[in-house]
């Protein structure tokens, strides 16, 4: 226990203080800028606990994204909720993204490799056809909730599930759960013959992590008070998951994590500064981390400092 | 009512030939070098729009510029070589070469959608149409069908009959003992990516002649062209020949019955389904 009071604990308790204390202090813009450095941080974790350090590849996470949304959305529609209803609506899309996902990932798992990233993306654009076309989901015009000022609330749902997720996957890392996974992710089939549930291990992480992406679109939909399948099931989700983790570093905890900050950060200014190639820079930021950081460029930079990389 | 769902069966059939090389290239290269090219799609569209633009400057109509197309879209896919080879021995190959394709689809899509903005375009060629037994079959749907058709077949006997083709199907069984056996893997891995990318390039210019082209394309064609591999099974071309027309038939059958918003639905149902039954089948007991 002599570490408690070490640089990186006292400099994580500042982070978090500082995160606390930030929509008392600044303006909005900032605000919605940190919280959106939160949910992709949140979003980019959680994609992180099933390709990083379990090796399967999900291309349909915005799935899981548009199902927590859409729940809520039909929770918060259908039943007339005002804003007071807020955090259970949102826990009601984790909760139905999360079962999507149980169910989802019984019969995907039996699959390997690229044949569940395949499926994955399959699985999400499935949906977003039938969100699209059925009229009970809004159709295309979407769902509209009830048009109130949430900014405050989404920062503080957006810093819970950053933190909590933070401490989930720094538990499950050290945990027999996370060694299992990473012995998944090395070699399956060993794993399974030294008597690791593969099948049920590997549900469980995916279930986790859908349940952190379906808060956060829960979270997001009362933010801009909107949603439609084309802004519920937008890879570009995914993309932005994937380019944080690979940036950040696959399959470590804080990779992502301070990923998220210096990607939305830049992104942020490539979108002010030039809309149209945004994505351009962004598809060849991908390959180009991958390239020369095939372990993350947050690792590098951290290993360079000698930071312990966790 | 009879006539049109002919009608729609034919011209879905008359699809399943573009679908056809499309699939068939990405085949070849998740046969042989393993990689998910996710970027096929992609090129599929990059190959519509520099016939498009042939022909809109040239008036070169894209049944003589696709040759030219082939061959820009193969040095593409050296381009993509390039960009995969670093991790070629890597033990997360699989994955790293889904993401950088991944990467490269976004950047090609996007530049391509600001430079030739998100306007449907398309070449026109006036061509005749004949009837036959009371249906009207269009010359200009019927052409990229056989074109589709012959390049596949002549493909298949090519794969089957040459060195070339041997070569390939040793490095996709065993690409250690091909080496062993004098084979070079890394001309095995040019060939087989210049030939896979450039028949999506093929694809796209048979595919511009009847169909309008957007920069978006791209996304639909690479889950498409995934699923008929699917469907097919790996390095089975015959098994693509069939899955192709059994897809685009129930693309548009689907698109007759409920409108053509829920076209895209046959599809993914179709690759949601025969995944999970492979992997149930594939399952160790």
């Amino acid at each position: 226990m002599k570490n408690v009071l070490s640089i990186r604990n006292v400099g994580l308790l500042i982070v978090l203080i500082v995160l606390v204390l930030v929509p008392f202090v600044s303006s909005g813009y900032i605000v919605s800028l940190i919280a959106s450095i939160l949910a992709a941080g949140t979003l980019a974790g959680s994609w992180n606990l099933i390709s990083g350090f379990t090796g399967y590849v999900s291309f349909g996470h915005q799935a899981f994204f548009g199902v927590g949304a859409y729940a809520t959305a039909i929770l918060v529609t259908s039943l007339n909720l005002g804003e007071g209803s807020l955090f259970y609506s949102i826990l009601f899309g984790g909760i139905a993204s999360a079962a999507v996902a149980f169910a989802f990932g019984y019969p995907a798992f039996i699959l390997r490799g690229p044949y569940f990233s395949i499926l994955t993306l399959g699985f999400s654009e499935f949906l977003y056809v039938i969100m699209v076309n059925t009229p009970w989901f809004g159709g295309a015009e979407g769902l509209n909730l009830p048009p109130v000022y949430v900014l405050p609330k989404y920062y503080m749902v957006t810093l819970v599930l950053f933190v909590g997720s933070f401490i989930f996957l720094y538990w499950m890392r050290q945990s027999r759960f996370g060694f299992a996974l990473s012995t998944i992710r090395q070699d399956e089939d060993a794993a399974e013959s030294s008597g690791v549930p593969t099948l049920r291990y590997k549900i469980i992480a995916f279930t986790v992590s859908a349940f952190f992406p379906g808060l956060i679109g829960g979270a997001y939909v009362w933010y801009i008070t909107y949603i439609d399948a084309v802004a519920a099931f937008d890879p570009h989700v995914v993309v932005q998951m994937i380019a944080i983790t690979m940036f950040g570093g696959l399959g470590t905890v804080a990779g992502p994590m301070i990923g998220a900050f210096f990607f939305v950060i830049v992104s942020e200014f490539l979108w002010s500064s030039m809309p149209e190639l945004y994505l351009v820079v962004l598809g060849v930021t991908i390959i180009l981390v991958i390239e020369f950081f095939p372990r993350g460029a947050v690792v590098h930079a951290m290993e360079a400092l000698k930071i312990k990389v966790v | 009512m009879e006539s049109n769902l002919l009608q729609v069966l034919l011209y879905s059939i008359f699809l399943g030939g573009i679908y056809c090389i499309a699939a068939v290239g990405l085949n070849l290269i998740f046969g042989v070098m393993k990689v998910i090219n996710f970027s096929h799609g992609v090129l599929v569209m990059l190959g519509a729009y520099f016939a498009f633009w042939i022909w809109k400057f040239t008036g070169i109509s894209p049944y003589f510029s696709m040759f030219a197309v082939f061959i820009i879209l193969a040095l593409i896919g050296f381009l993509i070589y390039g960009i995969v080879k670093k991790f070629e021995d890597d033990p997360d190959f699989e994955l790293l070469s889904l993401v950088l394709t991944f990467g490269f689809a976004i950047a090609v899509t996007n530049l391509v959608r600001y430079m030739w903005t998100s306007r449907f375009r398309g070449v026109f060629l006036i061509m005749k149409s004949f009837e036959f037994h009371g249906m009207t079959i269009s010359t200009a749907r019927f052409l990229p069908f056989a074109c589709g058709l012959l390049i596949t077949i002549a493909l298949l006997v090519y794969l089957k009959r040459s060195y070339v083709g041997m070569a390939l199907r040793a490095v996709s069984q065993d690409a250690e003992a091909a080496q062993l056996m004098g084979v070079s893997k890394t001309n095995a891995f040019l060939i087989c990516l210049g030939l896979g990318c450039g028949l999506a390039g093929i694809a796209g210019a048979l595919f511009s002649t009847i169909y309008a082209i957007y920069p978006e394309m791209g996304f639909s064609f690479t889950l498409l062209a995934f699923c008929i591999v699917v469907v097919a099974g790996l390095g089975n071309f015959k098994g693509v020949l069939i899955a192709s027309f059994v897809l685009a038939i129930a693309e548009g059958m689907t698109g007759f019955a409920l409108g053509s918003g829920w076209k895209p639905f046959a599809t993914y149902l179709i690759i949601i389904l025969v995944l999970i039954m492979r992997g149930w089948y594939w399952r160790p007991s």
